[in-house]
């Protein structure tokens, strides 16, 4: 039995992992899909194909967000400025429980607030591992 | 790339009738009767309310339950 990975032929995200028989390894990616044999069980969000010709899996770096400020004014205009790779999904959990999800096409990211409370910001971008800042709006 | 992350307008509604709940709390007039019974406001009002500037007194202290209220219909 083998531990392998499936990933995406373009940027080798992990797509899934498991446990095969070595014959049966091939037979677990499908179109776009290329397959990799590791001599770990691996996990998508901690890892990913860093050289999808040899198929060698590394761990995802680790994505040091530093925003200028963690405390704003909830007045629609004190901005936290927080730098992130071009094209990083930015999700952002509201203290009411909803989300807002965007893409950042050109960085830094600029947020402002106008409700006072705990906004949680999630971001990714690959091949980076997730990242997350707490911004306080008082 | 900016990102305002507005609220939406339900709670902005919600948060403005708190604030307005807890100014009426806070006023001296009906923080005063609302610990009293039907009978002891009565006797209140007749006691208290003698000449048009107490009554507006009165009714402008109602009127701020009275809007609450209706928001809440």
């Amino acid at each position: 039995m083998k531990n392998y990975v499936v990933f995406e032929e373009l940027s080798g995200k992990i797509l899934r992992s498991g446990v095969a028989p070595e014959e049966m390894v091939p037979l677990q990616a499908g179109a776009g899909e290329r397959w990799a044999i590791t001599p770990d069980s691996v996990r998508d969000d901690t890892h990913y194909v860093s050289d999808v010709k040899l198929g060698l899996v590394s761990p995802r770096p680790s994505l040091t967000l530093a925003p200028s400020k963690t405390t704003v004014a909830a007045d629609g205009v004190d901005a936290a400025v927080i730098d992130v790779p071009a094209n990083a999904e930015v999700v952002v959990e509201m203290p009411w429980n909803e989300e807002l999800r965007t893409t950042v096409a050109t960085p830094p990211l600029e947020l402002t607030f106008d409700r006072p409370g705990i906004y949680r910001v999630k971001v990714s971008a690959f091949p980076y591992r997730d990242a997350w800042v707490e911004i306080h709006a008082a | 790339m900016r990102l305002d992350v507005r609220a939406p307008l339900y709670l902005k509604r919600e948060d403005q009738f708190r604030k307005d709940a807890e100014s009426a709390k806070a006023d001296i007039l009906l923080s005063a009767l609302a610990t009293k019974s039907p009978a002891e406001v009565a006797a209140w009002i007749d006691a208290n309310v003698t000449n048009l500037a107490s009554a507006k007194q009165v009714l402008r202290a109602l009127a701020k339950v009275v809007a609450l209220l209706v928001r809440r219909l």
